[in-house]
């Protein structure tokens, strides 16, 4: 019985090889303005803040357990209030913004201009501009999903520019 | 501008008791090209060590203790940057200065080489990393000189290892350890820990604040309330955190009267009784925040 299984692996092992490796796989064409317009888009509308955690730079950095390196604040102040509007114009670019942090505290001390991303495709970055563009700050993005940012103030020395703690928001989809 | 306060916790209960436990690092100075000392007690970033000089080789520094006049620690991470409590070249500050043990023998103390250097562990381990060392092999530098080293009146440069801080709990925790006034920072309280036995008995605490405020090239000291009005202001009372725990949480700048341009450089912070403002953690165990 073995023996008769034996010929039938023999006989078919050339025919599956030869039927796969007949089988041409093709791929589209990457197309990258598709996949820009993709991803702003995601950031497109009203986000408010659901949670919010900071961070100790010195106790990540120290090596500390990982209870001491981190606490929840959300309901420590009114983080909650915390609104932004993304606004792209018909081709999907970034165009305004709205900061409304209500009386949760604004660590980017922005209310309204023009907004940016470093890279639309892999975005690490996005920089908001007051109206006269003399002033801006940043969120550094950890995460863009379509109904879910996780987002983070980077707080840095003003002689070093060392970052000695962060705050990393999660925002949902309004 | 953002200025970044950073915490030193100062309790003197816990350096009293730490000092008792002092870990001591003995190393023969000499001159001419730097040395190494890596077979050194091992002691950590955070900890209090301290350091017992043999200067017999190093004639000029005898000369020194010969003409009577005493021998200071002039300490730094190479790659990184000076102590800030060395004074000048020519002026070395008199908080460096060492105790002579025996003939030839000086000592000082460090609480820890966190706070002698002013620096962060990353600090650290970059500067090791700058000089070709993997990141956790950090190094402490120093030299023994004369109070005024001018004409080389100085030992070689020294370095000795020291592992990375060591998280243990404590009686008072700010979080996070590094902040600026309009962060929110929490405190933390374990009674547990407390020594003072009044306090340690009580079940609700208060928090007493000053803040020294950079106005312009002076400094000023500003306070939310006194020490005696601390229990009749609920936004000062702390929280129940589970077990013996309580915390306050805040941002600074909102307890402060600060006029535009004005930066708290410093916050001291006391813990104590509703009732009784005599009854408190002790001014001696304040943290203290420091701009940077």
């Amino acid at each position: 019985m073995k023996k008769y299984q034996m010929y039938w692996v023999l006989l078919l092992a050339p025919l599956l090889l030869t039927t796969f490796s007949s089988c041409k796989r093709t791929y589209p064409e990457l197309d990258t303005d598709n996949l820009l317009s993709i991803k702003t888009n995601y950031l497109k509308g009203n986000w408010v803040v659901s949670k919010v955690v900071q961070y100790d730079q010195e106790a990540i950095d120290n090596g500390f357990p990982v209870d001491v390196q981190s606490k929840d604040i959300t309901t420590t102040y009114p983080f909650t209030d915390y609104k932004v509007t993304f606004n792209l114009d018909d081709a999907g670019k970034p165009t305004n913004y709205t900061i409304t942090p209500g009386a949760s505290p604004n660590y980017l001390s922005l209310n309204s201009g023009s907004w940016a991303v470093d890279n639309p495709v892999a975005t690490t970055k996005i920089t908001f501009f007051d109206n006269n563009i003399t002033n801006n700050a940043s969120f550094v993005v950890k995460t863009i999903e379509k109904d879910k940012l996780v987002l983070r103030v980077e707080r840095r020395g003003s002689t070093d520019n060392t970052l000695f703690l962060f705050y990393e928001y999660t925002f949902v989809r309004q | 501008m953002k200025k970044i306060i950073v915490t030193t916790l100062l309790f003197f209960v816990f350096a009293l008791s730490a000092y008792a436990q002092i870990k001591v690092v003995n190393v023969s100075a000499g001159t001419g090209s730097a040395a190494y000392f890596g077979n050194v007690t091992s002691f950590s970033f955070s900890e209090p060590v301290k350091l017992i000089v043999d200067i017999s080789g190093v004639p000029v520094l005898v000369a020194e203790e010969n003409a009577n006049r005493k021998i200071y620690l002039w300490g730094f991470i190479q790659g990184c940057c000076g102590s800030g409590r060395n004074g000048d070249w020519t002026n070395s500050n008199e908080a460096n200065v060492m105790t002579k043990e025996a003939t030839n023998k000086w000592s000082i103390t460090l609480p820890s080489v966190k706070e002698f250097m002013q620096a962060s562990y990353k600090q650290a381990k970059d500067a090791a990393v700058s000089s070709n060392r993997p990141a956790n092999e950090t190094r402490f530098g120093f030299l023994v000189k004369g109070k005024d080293g001018t004409g080389d009146i100085k030992s070689q440069d020294m370095e000795i290892p020291f592992t990375g801080p060591v998280f243990s709990p404590s009686v008072f925790t700010a979080f996070p350890a590094n902040f600026a006034q309009g962060d929110v920072v929490t405190f933390t309280f374990d009674k547990n820990l407390e020594n003072n036995a009044a306090l340690k008995a009580l079940n609700e605490f208060y928090i007493y604040m000053e803040a020294d405020v950079k106005v312009g090239a002076n400094t000023t000291v500003r306070i939310p309330v006194t020490a005696a009005n601390v229990g009749n202001t609920p936004s000062l009372k702390m929280t129940e955190a589970g077990g013996t725990k309580f915390t306050f949480v805040g941002i600074p700048s909102r307890y402060f009267t600060l006029a535009a341009g004005e930066t708290i450089t410093e916050i001291r912070v006391v813990i104590q009784s509703r009732t009784d403002a005599n009854v408190n953690s002790g001014i001696k165990k304040n943290p203290v925040f420091i701009a940077k």
